[in-house]
């Protein structure tokens, strides 16, 4: 199956491509995150459990690695997802453009998913992933916010300024799990069926 | 009154209310219609506990290793098993029907595994059970067994697994290819020199589950106290499932219980046999000491229940300036998903049944059976027939495009006509012997369904009205033949009671097609009294153990001339029996209202007074006799009959959202003899729905790595009220010469001929230049691509 | 086994309590706790139209309903629409017992493996109580709700029309 879309952040390039790559990580940051891990170059390991509503408790594990880099214009991203109703593996491509000071993302997953997840969610995967992905995406735009205007903190804050200053690690690691959780949790809300 | 006849008598010609030919209420409604009758998930025993299925997510993949450990720690688990604890008791399936006796036939045979041990071969093979007090709790704790699983490349297209490159999914074998078939007739190469006019085709012919409304389910419970095992479950094999359990578990025969109570719907899968639940439940409860249970989900059912599929055919037909056939040839590809247990049933029906009802001297038949990581293939209601006759009317029609020939009329010119019988056509059948038609009136059957259509008048007439409107009508007229009745063999026992109930017992099962009822009209004949009389038992193993099973269209010919042939012999000793009683010659004794009387006079003796006396408790019989008045007997005809029918259709198409309407729709069915009319007209109504199904709404969808993408009924559409239209029936009787009754089978009929009547009729509506369908199923999205298609580009070939 | 809930429910006039895991489904409560088994369960999405009973007399598949939201409910299954048995075993005559669509449903070769048929028969109770006189169309749209394998739908559709004829009068 795939998914194509764009989202706009209001971040300069490198920003952005940094952000997606510094490897620290805060499992704790995210809820529902068992565990999240570095393990090795551009490869992430975790447990997630996540929850949509009053349905709560669908566990997945995913492995996400970083491959094809070209800083700050495009990268690839393998993922390979795998809960009890289903699993999902695929390759997303993520590009950057320049878009006034901002940064136009680009990405197309081609994914294959099997399992309950392709054999009674069909209708929803199109529809949910996109809009999942959405939203995983203004959170992680938000987050570059947050990082870009230094006193600024909670959700809703507006970027100042279209400042070239590095992230701070928390930051940039947290937008990396933002990205990698809101292309998987496109496909939560149909690996709970 | 008879405290046991539950309704008013109909009257009928003969003036006896429930003779061969009428059709008394049945037997078994009021069981089913007050929700009394037992279905196996209605059994309840104390102590059951409850099974369920880790089945695999990927279509092909190294299983190196499934973790317990988590499941069996949840609440309720009283075991889980991987394919390691069961031991010896692992092992592949048997071959359920070896390749028949055919030259230089290429066979490679691999069976299904109660549970997957180094490889996964399709989506849903089972990997672990887990049993638990509850369903819930088993289906809890199974969500937590690890399994390790290494994918590898899957292969759902049958073209692309026979690439040389493609994965392979039996490693000892040298390709996916698991059997290559060819059966000739005559010299097809002659016959193609020799013709006026060759055409050639190809076609695409899918079809689909049989999503019987009841899913599968085993109960097991071994006692070992009394050491009786005793399985309930939804088969259409009763018997052979008692067999091979038996033989598995090490047990004799008699220790041995097989029921097959109420079934809701069986059309095939349900026969298929030795399925993984149905080997390890029974295993499961020996090692427990307790009753188990599983039921299948709808879910489950579109992975773990057999399925009939695909088969791409290029096809020739040879034929001279007359329209008549000189030659035929096919060649073909045919699914059977990851294993074939069945073997080349479903191939050989498609070789066979594409002859049909014509005159085909020169036939050359060729397919390859390729393994796919699919679930498995075996016979679904028509069982491979419907591409056979998908290819003949589709080649026909076409050859009567090309020759200016009405479409009726060549079918008419190539009919085998009533003196031709018996007709060889000398290539071999599903039963191992050649394919001989035994009888049949095809022409009648013909005239009668396009006198009933109206299809002379219907061009000019309704059709023209319809063209001035706007409006896009067609008619299709098809034939076919069947065989059906096949052996080897079926048995049963008629027993009278004394105080005159009739008992009547036979091996076969019973899953809707009424044969609690026919079957005891058979009885009822010989006895003088009504079906309703007669109480029929059947598929239980314990009450009689000699028989097959419902498949192929058979039960009425083979279970029922058995029934017939037990009830004659019966009738033999009451007349012996009543003569002596009566002091009567037998030729003056009549057998009616349960009584047996002697013509003219008023004596008389009751059946249930006879039975008391042929079963005396003090003094001496006659050396020789058997007590009682009970006869047990058996039918095994020399080979199969062959049931035909015509089909024709009147429908609506919109050309701009190609929706579709059936406006009529008639049947013209030849069974032979009719034993229960009203129960015939049920399954040819059945059987159309379920092709009408096949033909416009129902296909599974798999996807390149062998997902499916349709596992539930909002997907997988079945056709429901508002999509069936109302069935006209008629029917021509041939009595087949093959066995006493006369009967010929129909359980299939009415599934067979509906894709080609649909693309017959849909292209006359459309009227489209060059617009051919050569696929099935169609779909209203499909439809609306091939006319789009055909409009934009023209004519195509 | 979970929290459970208390519940209290009448089924076919009787009444029950009974504690129950909330997530048990009602067709499951009434087929393995009350063993009410003519309620028959085919797909368990909503679909088939196989486990249709009466909720408060009117018709719900029992497969999308939890137990716990039946507290306090009428329940009417396919075991309370033909007349209580005397007791002894032996059928009445002409079917005098059985509920008018049960019936016709015989007399018309309605069903034939019957694992469909309670729960249109149950459907019907509501249908011709509310269109006592409904034509083909009408019949087939409410059939329409219901999958069956076996009929082809054309006997159920007469069954129909014969149960409402009967019943008009």
């Amino acid at each position: 199956m795939l998914i194509e879309s764009e989202f706009t952040f209001d971040a300069p390039r490198e920003v952005v491509f940094d952000g997606l790559m510094d490897p620290k990580i805060l499992a704790g940051a995210l809820p529902g995150t068992d565990r999240l891990d570095l393990n090795g170059e551009d490869r992430y390991e975790g447990e997630m459990e996540a929850s949509v509503g009053p349905v709560t408790a669908a566990r997945f594990s995913v492995v996400v690695e970083l491959k094809e880099k070209v800083r700050p214009e495009s990268f690839d991203m393998h993922v390979d997802g795998k809960g009890k109703a289903g699993f999902v593996n695929g390759i997303a491509h993520v590009e950057l453009e320049e878009k006034g000071g901002g940064t136009l993302m680009k990405y197309r997953a081609d994914l294959q998913v099997g399992g309950r997840v392709a054999s009674v969610g069909q209708r929803l995967l199109d529809s949910v992933g996109k809009a999942m992905s959405k939203q995983g995406l203004e959170a992680v735009s938000r987050s570059l916010a947050e990082g870009m205007a230094p006193a600024a903190q909670g959700a809703g804050a507006e970027v100042a300024a279209a400042s070239r200053a590095a992230l701070p690690a928390q930051r940039r690691a947290r937008l990396r799990l933002y990205l990698v959780v809101a292309i998987l949790l496109a496909l939560v809300l149909v690996l709970l069926l | 009154m008879n405290p046991h006849t539950a309704a008013p008598p109909e009257a009928t010609a003969t003036g006896r209310p429930s003779r061969i030919g009428a059709s008394p209420r049945r037997n078994e409604d009021r069981r089913l219609l007050t929700g009394e009758a037992l279905f196996v998930d209605d059994v309840h025993l104390d102590g059951m506990l409850h099974a369920a299925f880790v089945r695999s997510d990927y279509a092909h993949g190294i299983l190196k290793g499934v973790d317990l450990s988590a499941a069996l720690g949840h609440p309720g688990v009283v075991a889980a098993y991987a394919a390691h604890d069961l031991g010896e008791y692992w092992e592949p399936g048997p071959l359920l029907v070896p390749p028949p006796p055919i030259d230089g036939l290429e066979f490679r045979s691999a069976r299904q595994v109660p549970l997957a041990r180094d490889k996964v071969r399709h989506v849903g093979e089972p990997i672990a059970v887990v049993v638990a007090r509850s369903r819930y709790e088993a289906e809890d704790a199974a969500a937590l067994v690890e399994v390790d699983l290494e994918p590898l490349g899957a292969v759902s297209d049958l073209e692309r697994a026979l690439e040389p490159d493609a994965p392979r999914i039996h490693e000892h074998f040298e390709s996916n290819l698991a059997a290559h078939v060819v059966q000739r007739k005559g010299d097809w190469e002659q016959a193609r020199a020799r013709a006026h006019r060759v055409i050639k085709r190809q076609f695409l012919y899918d079809r689909g589950a049989s999503a019987p409304m009841e899913n599968r389910g085993v109960v097991a419970n071994w006692d070992a106290r009394s050491r009786e095992l005793t399985v309930w479950d939804t088969t259409q094999a009763p018997i052979p499932i008692r067999n091979g359990l038996a033989a598995m578990l090490g047990l004799p025969q008699s220790e041995v219980r097989v029921i097959a109570p109420f079934i809701g719907g069986g059309f095939g899968p349900k026969i298929m046999m030795f399925y993984p639940e149905e080997v390890l439940l029974p295993w499961i409860s020996m090692r427990l000491g307790r009753p188990v249970k599983w039921i299948e989900d709808r879910q489950e059912s579109f992975f773990a229940t057999t399925q009939e599929r695909g088969q791409l055919h290029e096809a020739e037909i040879a034929v001279d300036e007359e329209g008549r056939v000189l030659g035929v040839r096919d060649d073909f590809l045919c699914d059977t998903g990851a294993y074939n247990p069945y073997g080349l049933t479903i191939p050989i029906n498609t070789q066979c049944t594409l002859l049909g009802p014509y005159r085909v001297p020169n036939y050359h038949s060729e397919f390859r059976m390729v393994f796919t990581n699919k679930p498995i293939v075996t016979p679904v209601r028509g069982a491979g027939r419907q591409h056979g006759v998908f290819v003949m009317e589709r080649l026909l029609d076409r050859a009567a495009d090309e020759l200016g020939i009405d479409r009726v009329e060549i079918r008419r010119r190539n009919y085998l006509t009533p003196d031709e019988f018996p007709h060889n056509h000398e290539i071999i059948y599903q039963d191992f012997a050649p394919l001989i038609y035994d009888s049949g009136n095809y022409a009648e059957a013909l005239d009668r369904a396009v006198e009933m259509i109206d299809y002379a008048g219907f061009a000019s007439g309704e059709q023209a009205t319809a063209r001035a409107e706007g409006r896009h009508v067609g008619i299709g007229v098809v034939s076919y033949v069947e065989g059906t009745g096949v052996g080897p063999y079926e048995g049963a026992r008629v027993t009278i009671e004394p105080g005159g109930r009739i008992n009547l017992v036979t091996g076969v099962g019973t899953q809707g097609q009424g044969h609690f009822t026919s079957f005891a009209q058979l009885v009822a004949e010989e006895l003088g009294v009504e079906a309703a009389d007669v109480e029929v038992v059947t598929g239980d193993t314990a009450r009689f153990g000699w028989g097959t099973g419902t498949f192929a269209s058979r039960g009425a010919v083979v279970a029922g001339n058995a029934c017939h042939a037990a009830a004659v012999a019966v009738r033999r000793k009451v007349l012996a029996l009543a003569s002596s009683v009566l002091k009567a010659a037998e030729e003056d004794l009549e057998l009616a209202d349960g009584l047996v009387r002697v013509v003219g006079t008023g004596a008389s003796v009751s059946l249930g007074d006879l039975a008391a006396r042929a079963n005396p408790l003090r003094g001496a019989v006659t050396p020789g006799t058997e007590p009682g008045l009970e006869a047990t007997a058996y039918f095994g005809p020399e080979r199969g009959v062959t049931a035909s029918g015509v089909h024709a259709m009147i429908l609506e198409v919109d050309p701009d959202t190609a929706q579709v309407r059936i406006l009529r729709y008639v049947v013209v069915h030849d069974c032979g003899r009719v034993i229960n009319p009203m129960i015939v007209e049920g399954q040819i109504h059945g059987g159309v729905a379920h092709g009408i199904g096949n033909s416009f709404y129902e296909q599974l969808v798999f996807d390149e790595g062998a997902q499916l993408q349709n596992a539930s009924f909002m997907d997988y559409l079945i056709p429901t009220a508002t999509d069936v239209p109302r069935i006209e029936t008629a029917h021509i009787e041939t009595p087949s010469p093959l066995n006493p009754l006369g009967v010929k089978g129909v359980g299939e009929a009415g599934a067979i001929p509906v894709g080609a009547l649909f693309a017959q009729a849909l292209e006359d509506a459309l009227d489209i230049d060059g617009f051919e369908i050569r696929e099935m199923p169609l779909s209203p999205n499909r439809l609306f691509e091939l006319i789009r298609d055909a409009r934009k580009e023209g004519p195509s070939c | 086994m979970g929290e459970t809930l208390t519940i209290r429910l009448t089924v076919n006039g009787e009444a029950y309590e009974r504690s129950v895991e909330p997530r048990l489904l009602l067709s499951d409560f009434l087929r393995h706790e009350l063993h009410l088994t003519g309620t028959h369960v085919g797909c368990e999405h909503g679909v088939c139209g196989a486990c249709t009973v009466l909720v408060n007399g009117e018709s719900v598949r029992s497969c999308l309903m939890f137990a716990v939201q039946a507290d306090g409910a009428e329940i009417a299954t396919v075991e309370g629409l033909a007349k209580p048995a005397d007791g002894s075993g032996i059928p009445h005559p002409d079917d005098a017992d059985l509920h008018p669509i049960q019936a016709a449903f015989r007399e018309a070769h309605g069903l034939q493996c019957g694992f469909c048929t309670p729960g249109i028969l149950m459907t019907l109770v509501p249908f011709l109580r509310d269109h006592p006189r409904p034509d083909e169309e009408q019949i087939r749209a409410t059939l329409s709700g219901h999958l069956c394998r076996c009929t082809g739908y054309q006997n159920i559709v007469k069954a129909v029309q014969l149960a409402a004829e009967r019943m008009a009068r």
